[in-house]
């Protein structure tokens, strides 16, 4: 259980996603403008992100260290993700359409996208289990969606006229994630076996 | 509802000003600084006076890059605050080149990039330190002992050697005298890593009666500052006491837990930079919340995250990273607690 805890709390704050690897950040700064696609990024990827590391890494243990050659480790990696999150998004529909509506723009974005290629391939290093796949993607989702929410109260902040101009827009944005990012370096040493 | 104030025009201004707020946290430091002196050595304010120096310089150079006028912000007063503050969270041994980038980054990157005072989002002197602190970590952890009055090693002209004379190359703690050691932070986190006890640890020469020796006085001496500016109205009670409630009540509980694992809550209100984050680095009105209940929260944040980091991390002081993750919450935290105006939905 309280290694369970420690990969909860691990890859949301420690190793966070955006922070840390510098993934996701095309998500981040695409539906980090208004509150509401915010809100809808996070419900998508509370719901993906521990589908498709649980379903990744089943795949990874039972087929493709067994049957598929090396280097086509990646692509099948890919092909997988691309299918698991149409499919899961299928299965939104059909459960409860309210929701599918509202991520419905997201799912395109996110299907070739490096956040949960990402995650998957950083995942081999420390996931040993179906559970602690499942915490794993959770604890990924929850981080991603703390830096998002973070991020838009922010952003509000940095369409500032005082700015000087060359560091307006994107760039004052990058040195904000810089400088949380160099915040968040202080969990260091809380990360998971 | 219940305690709400109506407040109608006119509005008088009270006269206070951004300098003279200044002003009064930097006195209020006095005492602190004085016994800081005491314990270890005129270091510090070698330190104080350098990064003033570079502060000036650097802001002035900014400044004429951004047409701005010099004499009125050189003059406002927060740019020694920040200094002031940075080079009380560096070692009295602290190279003077770690000092001059330490200040760049805090000016150009927390403070100028953002527009200058009143819009950055960052605190410049929590920023300054962390960069350092993950740059240069060998020269970061080499700390003074506690000495009570004048001594040699610690005299003017050791400290001169420490700061101006080290070889730039040769970074490693050979270089150091006996005088050197980690802070008690350092050592209680290397020792209980090592699985020693809480209470074998504390009979170490370098501890007092609740904290580290000589850090327990000098948090003393920043806590009776804080208090007089509470009591100048300059700073509101709600952030020191949300930190330093917070830190007591993590501690508290974890000590409870296992008193061999975890230090009481006096020893680690007592050491590190806790007080002199809690009164001066976190109430920076710039980076901190607005709101009565926000500032709860914020406090109540960084309070948790310094048990935290201390507790959990690799680092032995977590209050740069916490005030730095807490600002960042900051604009959130204000969105959430506006009150909202009569009429609004």
């Amino acid at each position: 259980m309280s290694e369970l805890l420690l990969i909860l709390v691990s890859t949301s704050v420690a190793n966070n996603l955006v922070l840390n690897y510098m993934l996701g950040i095309d998500p981040l700064l695409a539906t980090s403008r208004k509150t509401g696609p915010a809100i809808n990024t996070c419900l998508f990827m509370v719901f993906t992100m521990p589908v498709v590391s649980v379903i990744s890494y089943t795949f990874n243990i039972y087929i493709f260290e067994q049957h598929v050659p090396d280097y086509l480790h990646l692509i099948s990696t890919v092909i997988i993700i691309a299918v698991t999150v149409m499919v899961t998004g299928l299965i939104i529909q059909r459960l409860s359409p309210n929701i599918y509506i509202r991520i419905e723009k997201i799912i395109p974005l996110m299907m070739v996208n490096s956040t949960l290629l990402g995650l998957v391939l950083i995942e081999k290093k420390y996931v040993y289990s179906m559970i602690s796949a499942l915490f794993s993607g959770l604890g990924t989702a929850l981080g991603f969606c703390l830096i998002l929410m973070m991020f838009v109260s922010i952003r509000k902040k940095l369409d500032n006229p005082e700015i000087p101009i060359p560091f307006q827009g994107i760039a004052i944005i990058f040195i904000t994630l810089g400088i949380l990012s160099l915040g968040f370096m202080g969990f260091s040493g809380i990360s998971s076996p | 509802m219940i305690n709400q104030q109506l407040l109608t025009s006119p509005h008088r201004h009270d006269g206070s000003s951004v300098r003279t707020k200044m002003l009064w946290v930097c006195v209020s430091l006095i005492p602190g600084i004085a016994c800081y002196t005491w314990f270890f050595g005129p270091g510090i304010l070698i330190q104080c006076l350098l990064a003033i120096v570079f502060a000036l310089l650097v802001e002035s150079v900014l400044l004429k890059i951004r047409k701005q006028k010099l004499s009125v912000f050189l003059l406002d007063g927060s740019v020694y605050v920040t200094a002031i503050l940075f080079a009380l969270m560096i070692s009295p041994f602290t190279p003077w080149w770690i000092n001059f980038i330490g200040i760049c980054f805090g000016l150009v990157f927390a403070k100028h990039l953002y527009g200058g005072l009143g819009n950055n989002i960052f605190n410049p002197a929590a920023t300054a330190y962390v960069f350092i602190l993950l740059c240069f970590p060998v020269a970061m952890n080499q700390w003074p002992s506690a000495i009570d009055g004048p001594s040699q090693e610690t005299s003017i002209k050791n400290s001169f050697k420490y700061i101006f004379l080290m070889p730039h190359d040769s970074y490693s703690e050979n270089n150091y005298d006996s005088t050197s050691s980690a802070t008690p932070l350092a050592d209680m986190q290397n020792r209980l890593a090592a699985m020693e006890m809480v209470n074998e640890i504390r009979t170490s020469s370098q501890y007092g009666n609740y904290a580290g020796k000589g850090w327990e006085w000098v948090s003393i001496f920043y806590l009776l500052g804080g208090i007089g500016l509470i009591a100048l109205g300059v700073i509101s009670w709600h952030i020191p006491v949300a930190i330093l409630g917070s830190v007591f009540a993590f501690s508290l509980i974890f000590n409870m837990y296992d008193t061999n694992l975890y230090p009481s809550s006096l020893f680690h209100i007592l050491s590190g930079g806790c007080i002199l984050a809690a009164f001066f680095v976190a109430t920076d009105p710039v980076t901190a919340s607005a709101t009565p209940i926000g500032k709860l929260i914020y406090g109540t944040i960084i309070g948790g995250l310094i048990y935290a980091i201390r507790s959990w991390g690799a680092y032995p002081d977590g209050v740069a990273f916490a005030i730095i993750i807490a600002n960042g919450l900051v604009p959130m935290i204000d969105e959430y607690t506006r009150p909202y105006i009569i009429g609004e939905n």
